[in-house]
């Protein structure tokens, strides 16, 4: 008998009696395994019926985000070693509903995320259609929103809000961020469209800089120096359309 | 609910789901959490610290006796011991803002640690400047 390890994982079918369990499995150590490939074991040597997503297993497509004791992780870049010999605790994300098992539901995130417009608007239309023409950048103008283009939408950030927790109808740290990479991007002229979002009731004024978003970024996107710089944004335009009387 | 295509019938079902409660002591869980609701409170200090220095400048332009006896009760033992809870959380909240500031305006060409060390020797001048005139006075 080799090494062991013990994972403790959230269980939920929805359609049984509604409430969800913790169950325990022992499995084989592996100090190379990530937390994915131990999930990977359980559903095929232990239980079949554990349900719960993955897809790249190289921290690019951000769907295996978890719960690993109580921090939103990306599974298939935290390592058992980092945790062994001590038990691990395997939930869903936290504050979003969950579906089943270690599946949340998005939907939420996903429909906010199509409301920050994130991608190039340009003041005249047929500039979007128009595939010939060019806009050149230089490295300067690149770097004031290169940093929120590595967003992944994992979710890990939402999971790690307490105002969105608390809030559900906060935009929440991913959808501000990438609505300010494109406010930030020279070629875009779409920031009067996004400002509606973004500065409104639910956007960056509910935030109040528990920087928790940027600590569990796997990308380090820093979405919460996002949302301040929006902030900062939304207030000098705030402030200038009080003077000149400009909407 | 949340809704979800079935492969087999393809039509779209509703699935039961549940969120999870969240407990009023949830900022005692992580350490960053209580660092952010000390934050919060610690603003509380700051408006009273704000509060208090009012008081003693509506007592300033109310005369002499009346700034003797307001100063009197800022002389006291409680008051004083009050001061100095005040003044740590005042810290606190400058050190987290400063802090803060370097994350928000710390894009090229600054970095966030020059942004919160220029506050700091901000701060740092101003305080000496302040010190010297109340020796000199």
């Amino acid at each position: 008998m080799g090494e062991e390890i013990t994972l403790n994982i959230t269980r939920y079918n929805p359609d049984k009696d509604g409430k969800y369990t913790t169950q325990r499995y022992s499995i084989p150590y592996k100090n190379d395994w990530s937390i994915l490939d131990a999930l990977n074991y359980v559903k095929a040597e232990l239980d079949g019926s554990l349900t719960y997503r993955w897809s790249c297993r190289m921290a690019v497509c951000g769907s295996c985000g978890m719960m690993v004791n109580g921090t939103p992780r990306l599974t298939c870049s935290t390592y058992l070693n980092e945790f062994y010999p001590k038990e691990i605790t395997i939930e869903p994300l936290a504050n979003f509903p969950v579906i089943r098992d270690l599946v949340v539901d998005i939907n939420d995130f996903m429909a906010k995320l199509k409301s920050a417009k994130p991608w190039i608007i340009r003041k005249n239309k047929r500039d979007e259609d128009d595939t010939s023409k060019e806009y050149l950048q230089t490295t300067g103008q690149m770097d004031k929103y290169y940093q929120q283009t590595l967003c992944i939408n994992c979710t890990l950030c939402y999971a790690a809000c307490p105002v969105y927790g608390l809030h559900p109808d906060f935009l929440g740290p991913a959808v501000i961020a990438l609505g300010h990479r494109y406010n930030k991007d020279s070629r875009d002229e779409g920031k009067a469209d996004r400002r509606e979002v973004l500065a409104s009731e639910h956007g960056v004024w509910k935030c109040t800089v528990v920087g928790d978003c940027t600590e569990v970024c796997p990308k380090h996107v820093d979405p919460s120096a996002a949302i301040q710089r929006t902030k900062v944004d939304s207030a000098i335009n705030w402030f200038f359309s009080f003077l000149t009387g400009r909407k | 609910m949340a809704h979800s295509m079935n492969s087999i019938s393809g039509k779209t079902e509703a699935t039961k789901t549940y969120r999870r409660d969240i407990p009023n002591t949830w900022w005692l869980k992580k350490g960053s959490y209580f660092l952010f609701i000390l934050r919060e409170i610690s603003s509380v200090f700051v408006a009273l610290y704000a509060i208090f220095l009012l008081i003693q400048l509506c007592a300033l332009s109310g005369g002499q006796e009346r700034y003797e006896s307001t100063a009197a009760v800022f002389k006291s033992g409680w008051m004083i011991i009050l001061h100095v809870v005040i003044w740590v959380f005042v810290m606190y909240n400058m050190v987290t803002w400063f802090r803060i500031s370097g994350r928000i305006f710390g894009a090229k060409p600054l970095s966030p640690v020059l942004v919160t060390i220029s506050n700091y020797i901000i701060w740092l001048i101003v305080s000496i400047g302040i010190i010297f005139l109340l020796l000199k006075g």
